[in-house]
Formats: C-alpha cells, sequence, structure tokens
C-alpha cells in the first residue's frame, strides 16, 4: 500500500515527531511505502480561504485564521494517489480520504480543553475568543466527521473526543511505549537525590509551580531541564522567589504560572539570593538519563497534560512521579500512594509531596519500585498492537 | 483600530467558507516547498521593512525636528507612495502564496502521475495477461473440437468399414473418405502445424537429385496422398510426368484448381491398378503414419509391383527419434496412428526386399534456445547440449529411400 502521513509541520522535533518516525517505521516494515507529507505551518496562506485579514485581525485573533489556513490546506491535498492516509497533529484530520485514520494527539488545545485558561491567563479576550471557540469546533466537527477510525495516544485524549465530538465507535486507543531503562540507570532513588522538572517551558506546563514549590521543599535541590518561550520567565520567577522578601510561603501559586510570561511582570529582587533551583535549558539524551538516574523523583505539573512521556520516563529509572490532580493523563499514569503522589496544583501540595519522599526512605524505594513496574506496562509491543488494529480497520 | 464585532465578522467569513468549501480539491502547501525556496518571501520581508521609508523617523534620528517639519511637507508625495509600497508588498506576499500552491500542485500531480503509470502498467501488464489467456483457452478449445470431429469422423469410418449385419462386406474400404468432416480437419491440420506450402517445397528439393535422373525413364512418378500438392508442383516445375491419388476430396479438388494431376481414391490400392513396371518413382509424404502396418506392408508390396527395376521408392514420416516429436507434435494430428522409429522403416523396407535403402534427415536449423549453450567453453556441457540437439532438436521428419531391385 501507498500510505501518506499528513503532519503540520512546526520545524521542532519532539515525542510526537519520535512517535511518527517509529510508526513510518512499522508500515515500512510491513511493506508499505510510506510519504511524509508535512505541511510547514509558517507558509500557510495569511488569506484563509481568500478571505482578506486586516493587520488589526491578525494581531487579535492570529492564531485562528492560522489554523484555518491549516484547515484549508489540509482539507486541499489531493491523496487520491493514496491508498491510505494517518493524520497527526491538528488539524492534519482535515485531510480527505476514504481511508483515514487518525493518530489522535489532541485537538488544537486552545479551542477546547485549555480554552478558559488560555483567557485566564490574558493570552486573549473572551468574548473573542469564545467566538472563535465555537467556530473551530464547528469547522472540526464536519472534517473530524469524515474520519474512519481515530487512534488516540491515551485516555484523557479518548474523553476529550468523546465530550467534545461525540466521538466512541471509532475511536480506540494506541498508548505510545517507553523505552526499557538499563538497569544501572534505574537505581533505587536516594533520599538526598535532586528533584527533576523536565519541561518544555511553555504555556500550560506550569515549570513556575515546580520552582515555587521548590523554595517551600527547601533543602532540597532542584533541577529543571527544557527549553521553550516561557524559559526566561521561569528564570527571573525563581530568582524571584529565592531572594529575600518575596515571602514564597504565602504567595499564591496560581497567578505565577497562569499569565502570559511577561518577564517585566516579576519583580527585581532587591537583594539575590543563591536559588536550590537550577535551570538547565535544554540538554542531550545522555544527560538527560544521568539527571533521571540521581534524581529522587520528578514533578511534573503540567496541567491537563495529553500523555505524559516525561513521567514515564522517570518511573522507567525507577523514581516517583508527583503530579497534579489536574494534571489530566498525568494523573491516570500515576497512582496516589503507589508510584508517586497525585496532589492539588500548588506549591505547597508539590512541596508536601517532596518531603514526604526525602523523609521516609522506606516509602520512596517502594514507590520507586511501583513506578518502574507500571512504566512497564506501557510497551512499544502493545502500541504496535493497538496500532496495527486501528490500521486494519481500514485497510480490511 | 476593528472592534471585536469586526473582526468576529472577519471569523465567521472565514468558518463559513470553510464549512462551504469542505469538498474542495486544489492547490496545496507543498510538503517540499518553503518561503525559503521561493526567493519571494525574503523579497517580501523584506519590501514590508522598507515600506514605511520616508515616512517615519527612527528614534535616534539627528536633527529629528527638521526631518519631521520636512516629511509633513512631503507628505502629500509620500501618502501615496506608502500605499503604493504596501500594494506592492502584498502583491509580492501574494505571489509568494501562488509559487507555494504550484510548486506544491506540481509535487502531488508528480506523486499522483506516478501512481497512475504504475496503475496503467499493472492493467496493461493484465489486459495482456488476459489476452494471452483467451488466446490460449481458444487454442485448445479449438483443439478439442477438432478432436472430438476426428473421433466422430473415425468412428464414422470404422463404423461403414464393418461387414453388414447381414455378413455382406462393408459398404466402403477403409481410407477410402469423400470430403467430409475428416477432410476438413486434415486440410486445417496441414495448415496449422505442417507448414506454410513454401517451407515444404523447400524441404522437398533435397529429394529433387534422387529423383530427377529416373525422368528420362519417361515414366509417371506416383505421389501417394499429396495433400496441398508441393511435392507434384515441384515435379512439374521441373518437367517430371507425375500425378498423385489421394483420399481427401478437398485436397483432390484444391490440386485439380492448381492444374495438378491428382485422382480421388485409395493410393496403396491403385498401386495395386497400375501395370507392373510401370512407374519410375513412388513417393508417400507424411502418409506412413496415418496407417496400420498392414497397410504398410500392402504399400510396400504395390511399390514393388508397379515401380520399374530401379525405381525409387521414398516414404518420408515424422521422426519420433527427436522427443520432442515423439511425445508431442506427432499427436497434434488426431489422425496420426502410430510413429515410425526410422530403423523400423528401414529394417521393414530392407525385409521387403528393396535395396540400397536409406534413411536420411533432412538439414534443419539449430534453435535459437540452444544457441547460447553451443557458445559455452565447458566440455561436459557442450556434450550434453549435443546430446540434446540429437533428442530434443534434432530433424522433425525423415526419409527413408530405397530402390527396388533388378531382376536377377
Amino acid at each position: 500500500m501507498r500510505i501518506g502521513i499528513v503532519k503540520p509541520d512546526f520545524h521542532i522535533i519532539g515525542g510526537a515527531e519520535g512517535l511518527l518516525k517509529r510508526v513510518a517505521g512499522e508500515l515500512r516494515r510491513a511493506g508499505h511505502r510510506v510519504s511524509s507529507i508535512p505541511i510547514d505551518v509558517k507558509a500557510v496562506s495569511p488569506y484563509p480561504y481568500g478571505v482578506h485579514i486586516s493587520p488589526e485581525a491578525w494581531a487579535r485573533a492570529g492564531n485562528f485564521f492560522r489554523y484555518m489556513g491549516l484547515v484549508e490546506e489540509f482539507s486541499a491535498l489531493e491523496l487520491g494517489g493514496f491508498d491510505m492516509v494517518v493524520s497527526t497533529q491538528p488539524p492534519s484530520f482535515a485531510a480527505r480520504h476514504p481511508r483515514h485514520v487518525s493518530l489522535f494527539f489532541h485537538h488544537e488545545r486552545i479551542y477546547y480543553d485549555l480554552a478558559q485558561v488560555y483567557c485566564d491567563a490574558g493570552y486573549a479576550t473572551p468574548p473573542l475568543h469564545t467566538a472563535a471557540v465555537e467556530r473551530v469546533r464547528q469547522v472540526d466537527a464536519s472534517r473530524l466527521g469524515e474520519v474512519r477510525t481515530f487512534l488516540a495516544i491515551s485516555e484523557e485524549v479518548q474523553r476529550r473526543l468523546r465530550d467534545y465530538n461525540d466521538l466512541i465507535g471509532n475511536v480506540q486507543l494506541a498508548i505510545p511505549g517507553v523505552d526499557a531503562v538499563d538497569g544501572s540507570d534505574s537505581q533505587e532513588p536516594a533520599p538526598q537525590g535532586h528533584v527533576l522538572c523536565v519541561s518544555r517551558h511553555e504555556f500550560p506546563k506550569r515549570a513556575e509551580l515546580f520552582v515555587h514549590a521548590m523554595k517551600l521543599a527547601d533543602p532540597a535541590k532542584g533541577v529543571v531541564v527544557g527549553g521553550g518561550g516561557r524559559l526566561e520567565y521561569v528564570r527571573r520567577l525563581d530568582a524571584w522567589l529565592s531572594s529575600e522578601g518575596s515571602d514564597a510561603a504565602h504567595i499564591d501559586s496560581r497567578p505565577l504560572w497562569l499569565n502570559t510570561g511577561d518577564v517585566a511582570t516579576v519583580p527585581t529582587p532587591a537583594v539575590r539570593r543563591e536559588s536550590n533551583v537550577a535551570i538547565l535549558g535544554p540538554v542531550d539524551d545522555e544527560r538527560l538519563t544521568e539527571l533521571y538516574r540521581d534524581a529522587l523523583c520528578l514533578v511534573a505539573p503540567a496541567f491537563l497534560e495529553d500523555f505524559g512521556l516525561t513521567a514515564l520516563e522517570a518511573m522507567a529509572h525507577a523514581k516517583p512521579v508527583i503530579v497534579c490532580d489536574d494534571g489530566g493523563h498525568l494523573a491516570r499514569i500515576v497512582q496516589d500512594g503507589v508510584t508517586g503522589f497525585v496532589v492539588p496544583p500548588t506549591a505547597q501540595g508539590i512541596a508536601a509531596a517532596v518531603q514526604r519522599l526525602r523523609n521516609d526512605a522506606g516509602l520512596l524505594r517502594k514507590l520507586g519500585c511501583q513506578a518502574r513496574e507500571r512504566a512497564a506496562e506501557f510497551t512499544w509491543e502493545r502500541f504496535r498492537e493497538q496500532l496495527w488494529a486501528g490500521l486494519d480497520t481500514v485497510m480490511g | 483600530m476593528s472592534d471585536s464585532t469586526d473582526i468576529v465578522a472577519l471569523l465567521d467569513e472565514v468558518t463559513q467558507r470553510s464549512l462551504r468549501e469542505s469538498g474542495r480539491h486544489g492547490g496545496v502547501a507543498s510538503p517540499e516547498v518553503s518561503t525559503h525556496e521561493t526567493g519571494i518571501g525574503s523579497a517580501a520581508a523584506a519590501a514590508a521593512q522598507h515600506s514605511h521609508m520616508g515616512t517615519v523617523l527612527g528614534p535616534g534620528a539627528r536633527f529629528g525636528l527638521a526631518k519631521r517639519a520636512l516629511l509633513r511637507v512631503t507628505r502629500l508625495i509620500t501618502r501615496d507612495q506608502v500605499a503604493y509600497n504596501a500594494a506592492v508588498v502584498e502583491a509580492l506576499q501574494s505571489a509568494e502564496q501562488q509559487v507555494l500552491r504550484l510548486q506544491a500542485l506540481i509535487a502531488t500531480a508528480d506523486v499522483n502521475r506516478e501512481v497512475g503509470e504504475e496503475r496503467i502498467t499493472r492493467d496493461a501488464d493484465a489486459v495482456r495477461a488476459a489476452v494471452r489467456e483467451m488466446a490460449r483457452q481458444r487454442e485448445a478449445d479449438r483443439a478439442e473440437l477438432q478432436l472430438q470431429r476426428a473421433r466422430v469422423s473415425l468412428f464414422l469410418q470404422e463404423a461403414r468399414g464393418l461387414p453388414a449385419s447381414d455378413g455382406s462386406p462393408a459398404s466402403q474400404p477403409r481410407f477410402h473418405e469423400d470430403a467430409d468432416d475428416a477432410g476438413a480437419l486434415y486440410s486445417h491440420l496441414e495448415e496449422r502445424f505442417r507448414g506454410s506450402r513454401d517451407d515444404i517445397r523447400v524441404r522437398q528439393t533435397i529429394y529433387l537429385q534422387d529423383v530427377l535422373p529416373l525422368r528420362e525413364r519417361g515414366l509417371p512418378l506416383l505421389d501417394i496422398g499429396p495433400g496441398r500438392g508441393e511435392w507434384l508442383d515441384l515435379m512439374r516445375e521441373h518437367e517430371f510426368p507425375a500425378y498423385g491419388v489421394d483420399t481427401n476430396a478437398l485436397f483432390v479438388e484444391t490440386a485439380k484448381k492448381d492444374g495438378l494431376d491428382v485422382r480421388h481414391g485409395d493410393g496403396i490400392a491403385h498401386l495395386g491398378d497400375v501395370d507392373e513396371d510401370s512407374l519410375a518413382a513412388v513417393t508417400a509424404f507424411q502418409v506412413v503414419e496415418h496407417i496400420p502396418f498392414d497397410s504398410l506392408r500392402r504399400l510396400l508390396d504395390g511399390a514393388l509391383h508397379a515401380l520399374i527395376p530401379g525405381g525409387l521408392l521414398l516414404l518420408e514420416t515424422p521422426n519420433p527419434a527427436n522427443v520432442s516429436v515423439g511425445s508431442n507434435s506427432f499427436w497434434l494430428d488426431p489422425t496420426h496412428l502410430r510413429p515410425i522409429p526410422p530403423d523400423l522403416l528401414q529394417f521393414v523396407l530392407q525385409d521387403h526386399g528393396f535395396v540400397d535403402v536409406e534413411v536420411r534427415f533432412p538439414a534443419w536449423g539449430e534453435d535459437e534456445r540452444l544457441a547460447s549453450l553451443a557458445a559455452v567453453e565447458n566440455d561436459d556441457l557442450r556434450t550434453l547440449t549435443e546430446l540434446l540437439k540429437q533428442d530434443f532438436f534434432g530433424p522433425k521428419d525423415y526419409a527413408v529411400l530405397a530402390r527396388k531391385p533388378a531382376p536377377a
């Protein structure tokens, strides 16, 4: 079969790209001819559907017009030469093909599960964004209805397809696996190990919540790994929270992350003090493995996460994971008191969990061991089986 | 600044078009194309950067006050220029999108063309295979039909050759058949499998050296079963008096139309009817394999009776020493009774009293399937090739030539 994999090209290589590479390899091994059909998000027409958009309109609703431009591009793809099409991130599901399987990572989240916090953070104004939300969902519905089979990457994403789109019967799971970790790299966590947070610095991954929590968990040491648009904001926030007079113990965590990440809003500390958090930015795989290996635990503070790869990676390294109860799929991966802790999305909640692990070596060991067992359930073999089960529904 | 109402109206416009055009197919952004590749993108960006040139001052400009005054004065001119610049920038951006779309169209058209070509090739192969299969089936059906007709015909012949229930002799001797289905069948078989008339004539020229010296004896040659008359035609060409006798009325009719002397009847019986020592030569091409062994013996008896001393008997028949002939092509003719090996025919003639009995294999072309094998250096392989040549690719026919002995 000639199979086309359609995807928006964001010019980044992340977890989704790695997963798609694996899917393409799987299809090729089965003897199919696989073509990648990326659409460059930077090259999308500034005139979606031929409508001239004023600069003011772009400034206030650019995401909407850009998204619609992508919908237009994917809808217009001429895919008749392919025997099957696999779509990926939104809105590649707008591609039209009678044998269309959507490997569904997530919706365009600011119009769905993040719609409210997006406005709350100040990225958009409610009346206009609400109008955009309604229209995006309307257009999405017209395209999602044509997809034969959805392969949701997690129960969380499956739930969203059900709740937002009434899609149930043709939604299956294809949950990615996590690579097994060598024994030497999955040693028992040590109470004196650092508390790790691995996250892109984007809204609402909430690394802000982590650095705040670490101030309350002092003298525990924290390490933050990852790049992104809010990295500088997180750095400045950490510096301020470390300073005298910030009174970290009495600050509400929510406003720290629920904003647009404007560095100008962070007060400059009068007297700087050394932080107990090292903010490393992006690191290579080797360094990341070391950081997992030597960690006390991982904190994954993200809001409504689709999947939670970093949590699984930490668990494969036998490290307990602390997540928030509004963490989406993270709160499904981690079982409270079994493989880590599920806590309220506050610095206090996270700090308390960190302290418990630091103070109870037996509990730390037990949770780490159980975390590793839980991670072992996320195998690539299971993913392959689920993938083929989904593909078979249209290959038939 | 547009208010929210205007922007929502734009959202609506885009949304409605998207919903309306959800089924549209057309130009697409290309997987392979980026703005960098078009060149227009960077031109548009550069143009956009300078589109307000001459209308605004940079933050650190010297003599700002005087320059601002100048700008105000020249605004009448620059206002149009700015509008023009903006239009150019927009046109460039639009052109860039068009280029992207065109390139994408070409890229996807390439994929589709490739797929189309594959499909055409696949379909053409399928059609060719189907045609081949149909042709094969048609041949098989035709052969089956001919076989059935031949069986019926032979059955009729047998029935006619049997004594009547009242004990009276059979109404017709065997191998006397009018222009019935069997005759038509044999005519078709000749056309289909024996070769063209010209081919046969050429093949038969190798016997001229044996026959023509007898011309001076002034006596005729009898060709038994002349079929399409190639040999008689050759005799006519060389002014050798000759005639034929054939049981197949169709052949007789055709030969007569060609001006040849061919008589309808049983050639073997005819030998007994002619005077003793009245024929210079008796020939029978592709006949003896059609007749029972007893008939062959009668033919030899008749030839000994009719030939002058020193007269020539020539019998040509398929060569079963060629395995392919013996196992396959011989049986393509359902009226063939049995193949006769060269050694057997030679022996029978000698046994009957003929002298100078010679088995002759006509020259035959090398089979091209053996050409590459014959060229190899390996001796074992060459030996094997020789064996193959003899046993599988050897002469398809052979002839036995013999003379009636002079009286003691």
